[in-house]
């Protein structure tokens, strides 16, 4: 009997009772391990302690222990009921096979001999990892018997199990030991039956064996045609056992209890313990040097891993104590997908627990605080707040709430904190406090955490429940403001539009907005603007009428847009500025074409057109963009009824812009002799027309006059060879045409050729320029008969 | 220990190589300036910390998102009653200090939190304790709270290191569905050390925590449905650093496009330098997943000093601490290790050559951080790359080794990759 056990009886009275509480939590045993006999014959009800170890087990004769197994078939029954079949080991002969296989126990030194009878139908074989254990390659055939003897050099926790060989044909030693055919194999130091290793501080109070594995229930249906890349387990095992019927493991405050893990199945795992550290001994039992055992929360196992850590039980616990052993990874804690009542996956597999047998009375504690609230919330802090909670002490000692506090994010001294009142009187009791506006000024923008707790009439200050005030001393934030239009001349009507967003100001509901014109006046008294819905995200619009805008000076007008949020909060005003123009753009521009015209001259070879070009401006203080441009001949119309300008930049958009117009040959053709007006003018953005510039194109249908002609000499002798020919030529002003300059002269000898394609004639004074000109041309006549000669002369105006 | 010992003598420069040439999506400039706005560091341990050591969270519902573009329904802590984030926020309290930390449940079910590595935890001011329905089955590794209700958890933090915290109530869904997050313990040394002891000091400036966890995206769709979900089909796809994928690791803390998930896990660091730069980088890991991740940082070895908030010491303060390249983080673990990085060879323009003959530019890989293979130079790259490298730093890539798990849904690198960047020597000229 181990040291545990001895302790247990000892102190029996109270293992009663915790045996009781224990059995009746994990309900009846089934396949359990027995339980060591003496705390069964004194238990009254059924414990699951089989985790716990004897000093040894086998035969002992001399320095030779001898343990007999027989390989066999058994049953499993899952903790569901399930029943899968199963091959191990029993150290019963006839028995069943034991999920694990019997635990053998030996002393460093010893010499071990397994007998291995083998009751299957096809060979095995068994190897034990880590000791020096020949490896046996042939295996001994159904029926036989076969004898493995090696010395237990190395200390530590290792697992036997079927070896490799698979001689006969049957399944192969992989299979085997996925079935089942593995148990551990403890070697204890010598002479220190409750040392983990080789030295005093790898001692033990209390000991527990877990062997990790699992079980694929269609593998274990048909393990030799299973494919086994198929493997999906469906359960975890602790000890052949999966939780809820896992065995506790039994220690008591101030214990040292040794754990053995052993991953016997054929997944990683990560084993963790919550609540108490666990110092490594050792890995795959190498024992690590005294001085490089290190702690840990939890450790990872391969397969066919072992792993020896020592947990110290502190020796100041509340009764009932009990500490979680379990896969940290969260998978491999639940039985075929098992869900509970509540819906949730039902805790199974890999859980276990360090179960602490004593330890002190619960302390009594304060009350509870629970439902904390604080109102309002959001809260904009321009009134107070209330903070209320309830304090419940009757599941905590059940005598009365005598006193309750809050502290606001930051802890203090129980009894230190902002008292509160309490509403009538017993263990279960509503507290309240205000918090003033003024207090709430001095606090910044932003979350406030109350912490909120009441004492008992025993003094005792109890747990906190909070809340969390979102104190929001900003308000909404307007942007995207757009007028429409931008700017105006105050004959239309002026829509504001613009977004409220308070997304990062508490996101609380917009509920108005409003609008100052030039001067900001108090909160509310603004001009009220339309919300699109009541969010924290919202759409405002308003409309200025005309008649406002028309009473506004020239200039530009700052629009300030401010909303509220619902709790009272106004935000940051936005500014937008409108701009009141009421002069239109001054224009000015020149003739391009060619005038004075007779409606057959254009402004190149390709476009047949006078073309007119202008600039218009709209600078100053009230500048607005150009919008549009037209114009007039001879007679303005109505504005806006003229024939257009274009921008040569193609689009109206700036506050100077140059504009161009062609009036067609055909226009031009069919005007009246003489000069005729052509008025234009532009229109900005705010829609005023500016005043017109004007220029002039004269219409000149009527030709020159040829006055004279003669030649120098007028008869020339024979032999002559040059003449100059001159005429006196003029363009005179006919009816409202004036005179137009000449621009060329040509002459010809007898038949008209046709105007343009005489001969060309020079200025007499170089250049012609002037309504009168004399021209001049040098004739060779030497190739011309005796005798007269007509000579023609005309102009061109 | 010895910061000699740190330098394993190793190849840095095909480690450079490497890591620039793996990297063919386009990445983000991490900038380590603090934020114009909000003065948060864009690198580093994100603290959140109350001067009484008094938290409030809050179990609630959010979504995160994934570099590929998907979105998943998690569950998880927020601060007070703040928007959902995950993991939960990252408590940093001091040695000595009575944590108070008050849950409310804004799940549909009961949740709860356990503290492992933490002894003597109460709940509601008595010890906590697992907890079981009448038949006597277990329900919850400590106490829970109902929905809509609150409970109020306190240990003393006896011990410096690095923690985890996480839901003890239907764990494999709870875990699973994000309600997680890391715990520090600052030893009171001071907070520039990891532990009480003068070999475990640290640049403050350089502090890293790497939460690795993992998404089956269609059992969070089953609970978003409220449907049930077979347990025994559960199978990983998304990889995840504090709650990111690759790329989104390197973004800065609390980038405005990754509201719930404001947890950087870049490394930004200067090499070591005997007088200007002497102290190592802290690194912590945690396992908040089903399985173990060999996660492997380039360049050079970590030294762990620490597991599950145990200092690495004899029991006459012996150094247990020992070198890895790869650290196995299995669930529930954590791990502190001390890195560090040696420019030592020098290459430099002008110094010693590297010795290596570059090939011909068409069988060259250009990544996107490219800049030179001299640290603090920027050469001329071949015409038509572009290049995201700032100032001549060096990146090395810190990842999980399982390869298959630097995918997202199958997709290589959306997975569990950061980066470990080496500015050159101060000064420079690196934003």
């Amino acid at each position: 009997m181990n040291t545990i056990l001895r302790k247990l009886t000892r102190t029996s009275l109270g293992l009663l009772m915790i045996a009781a509480v224990i059995g009746a939590a994990l309900g009846t045993s089934q396949g359990v391990q027995a339980a060591p006999v003496g705390v069964a014959a004194e238990s009254a009800a059924p414990v699951h302690v089989a985790a716990t170890l004897p000093a040894d087990t086998c035969v002992l004769a001399g320095s030779t222990r001898t343990c007999e197994m027989w390989a066999t078939t058994g049953t499993l029954t899952l903790v569901d009921g399930t029943i899968v079949p199963i091959w191990g080991y029993t150290d019963v002969n006839g028995g069943p096979a034991q999920l694990p296989g019997p635990t053998l126990i030996a002393n460093e030194g010893e010499t071990v001999e397994i007998v291995l009878h083998n009751t299957l139908t096809f060979t095995t074989s068994l190897s034990v990892p880590g000791q020096d254990f020949v490896p046996d390659l042939i295996g001994v055939g159904a029926g036989g018997v076969i004898t493995y003897s090696f010395t237990a050099s190395n200390v530590g926790t290792y697992a036997y199990e079927a070896g490799f060989a698979a001689t006969g044909g049957g399944p192969d030693g992989t299979r085997q030991v996925m079935m089942g055919m593995y148990g551990a194999f403890v070697v204890r130091p010598a002479g220190q039956p409750t040392w983990a290793y080789g030295d005093a501080g790898s001692a033990f109070v209390d000991e527990a064996l877990l062997v990790f594995s699992e079980i694929d229930l269609a593998f274990n249906a048909s393990p030799v045609t299973f494919t086994l890349n198929l493997y999906q387990p469906d359960y975890w095992l602790i000890n052949g056992l999966a939780y809820t019927e896992t065995a506790s493991i039994p220690t008591a405050p101030g214990n040292t209890v040794l754990l053995r893990y052993l991953n016997a199945g054929i997944q990683e795992r990560t084993i963790g313990l919550l609540g108490v550290r666990q110092l490594v001994l050792g890995e795959d039992s190498s024992g690590l040097a005294p001085i490089t055992r290190f702690s840990v929360v939890a450790e990872t196992m391969g397969a066919g891993q072992s792993l020896d850590t020592l947990v110290q039980i502190p020796m100041t616990v509340t009764v009932g104590t009990k500490y979680p052993i379990y896969n940290t990874g969260f998978q491999q804690l639940h039985n075929n997908g098992q869900m509970a009542i509540s819906g949730a996956v039902a805790f199974g597999g890999i859980v276990t627990f360090l179960d602490v047998v004593g330890g002190g009375a619960l302390p009594d504690v304060g009350p509870l605080a629970s439902g904390v609230l604080v109102s309002p919330n959001p809260a904009s802090g321009m009134g107070p707040v209330s903070l209320s909670a309830t304090l419940d002490e009757s599941t905590t000692g059940g005598s009365n709430v005598i006193a309750a506090e809050f502290f606001t994010d930051t802890l203090g001294a129980d009894g230190t904190g902002i008292p509160m009142t309490i509403v009538g009187s017993g263990p279960t009791v509503a507290v309240t406090a205000t918090v003033s506006a003024g207090t709430l000024a001095t606090w910044p923008h932003g979350d406030v955490t109350f912490y909120v707790h009441g004492q008992d009439a025993n003094g005792l200050w109890g747990a906190f429940s909070s809340d969390v005030l979102d104190l929001v001393k900003v308000g909404p934030e307007v942007r995207g403001m757009v007028l429409t239009p931008p700017a105006t001349n105050g004959t239309v009507d002026v829509a504001i539009q613009a977004t409220a967003d308070d997304t990062n100001f508490g996101n609380i509901n917009v509920v108005m907005a409003e609008y100052f014109l030039d001067f900001i006046g108090p909160d509310g008294s603004g001009n009220a603007m339309n919300l699109n819905l009541v969010a924290p995200i919202t759409s405002l619009t308003a409309v200025i009428p005309a008649a406002t805008v028309n009473a506004l000076p020239e200039g530009d007008h700052a629009i300030y847009i401010h909303a509220q949020d619902a709790i009272g909060n106004w935000g940051e005003y936005a500014i937008i500025v409108l701009r009141v123009d009421k002069t239109g753009p001054i224009a000015t521009g020149h003739l391009v074409g060619p005038t004075p015209n007779n409606g057959t001259l254009s402004i190149n070879s390709s476009i047949f057109a006078v073309r007119l070009q202008a600039s218009f401006s709209d600078m100053g203080a009230a500048s607005s963009s150009i919008e549009n441009a037209e114009g007039f001949i001879d007679t303005a119309g109505a504005n806006g009824s003229g024939f257009p300008f274009f921008a040569s930049d193609a689009v109206f958009n700036g506050t100077s812009e140059q504009a161009y117009v062609d009036i067609p040959l055909s226009t031009v053709r069919i005007l009246t002799q003489g000069p005729h007006t052509i008025m234009f003018h532009g229109k900005d953005a705010a829609g005023n027309w500016g005043a017109f510039a004007s220029m002039t194109i004269v219409i000149d249908k009527t030709g020159p006059n040829t006055v004279s002609v003669f030649t120098t000499p007028a008869t020339p002798p024979p032999g002559t060879t040059f003449v100059t020919l001159y005429g006196n030529i003029n363009d005179p002003a006919n009816g409202a045409a004036p005179a137009s300059n000449l621009v060329t002269a040509e002459w010809f000898r007898g038949v008209d050729p046709g105007a343009g394609f005489g001969n060309v004639m020079t200025a007499l004074d170089g250049a012609f320029n002037s309504p009168t000109e004399v021209a001049r041309a040098t004739i060779n006549i030497g190739a011309w008969t005796n005798g007269p000669h007509i000579i023609s002369v005309r102009g061109k105006d | 220990m010895k910061n000699s010992s740190l330098f394993k003598r190793l190849q840095p420069l095909l480690a450079i190589f490497l890591a620039l040439t793996l990297v063919a999506v386009p990445l983000y400039v991490a900038q380590t300036a603090p934020d114009d706005h909000t003065g948060i560091p864009s690198t580093g341990v994100l603290c959140t910390t109350n001067p009484s050591a008094t938290f409030t969270l809050t179990a609630s519902e959010g979504y995160i998102g994934m570099t590929d573009g998907n979105t998943i329904y998690m569950w998880s802590f927020a601060e007070g009653r703040d928007d959902f984030q995950f993991p939960g926020p990252i408590l940093c309290v001091n040695q000595g200090d009575t944590v108070t930390v008050v849950l409310h449940n804004d799940l549909r079910e009961p949740t709860s939190i356990v503290f492992p590595g933490q002894e003597n935890v109460l709940a509601n001011g008595v010890a906590a304790q697992p907890q079981f329905d009448v038949q006597g089955n277990l329900v919850s590794l400590t106490n829970s709270v109902a929905p809509g209700s609150s409970i109020e958890y306190s240990f003393v933090a006896s011990r410096p290191g690095t923690y985890v915290y996480e839901s003890g109530t239907n764990p494999g869904i709870q875990v699973q569905m994000g309600l997680a997050g890391g715990l520090i313990v600052r030893p009171s040394m001071g907070a520039g050390y990891a532990y009480n002891d003068a070999a475990t000091q640290f640049n403050p400036d350089t502090e890293y925590i790497l939460m690795l966890s993992e998404i089956d995206p269609i059992m969070h769709q089953a609970i978003e449905r409220n449907q049930t979900f077979d347990i025994r089909q559960y199978h990983a796809r998304y990889f995840l650093i504090n709650g990111r994928t690759f790329p989104d690791t390197l973004a800065p803390n609390e980038a405005s496009w990754l509201p719930s998930q404001p947890y950087s896990s870049l490394a930004r660091i200067h090499p070591y330098d005997a007088t200007a730069n002497p102290l190592p980088a802290l690194a912590r890991y945690i396992g908040l997943g089903v399985e173990v991740y060999p996660f492997h940082p380039h360049a050079f070895n970590g030294r762990i000093i620490g597991r599950d908030g145990g200092f690495l010491e004899g029991p006459a303060g012996e150094d247990l601490s020992y070198e890895k390249f790869s650290i196995n983080v299995g669930p529930g673990q954590t791990f502190d290790s001390l890195f560090s990085w040696t420019d030592l060879y020098g290459w430099q323009v002008g110094g010693p050559p590297i010795p290596v003959t570059l090939p011909g530019e068409q069988n060259q890989a250009i990544g996107p951080f490219w800049g030179s293979p001299y640290l603090g130079t920027q050469e001329t790259l071949p015409t038509g790359t572009a290049s995201l490298n700032q100032c001549g730093e060096f990146y090395h890539i810190a990842h999980n080794h399982a390869l298959q798990q630097i995918t997202g849904w199958g997709v290589v690198l959306i997975g569990q990759v950061t980066f470990t960047r080496i500015d050159p020597p101060l000064p420079n000229t690196c934003p």
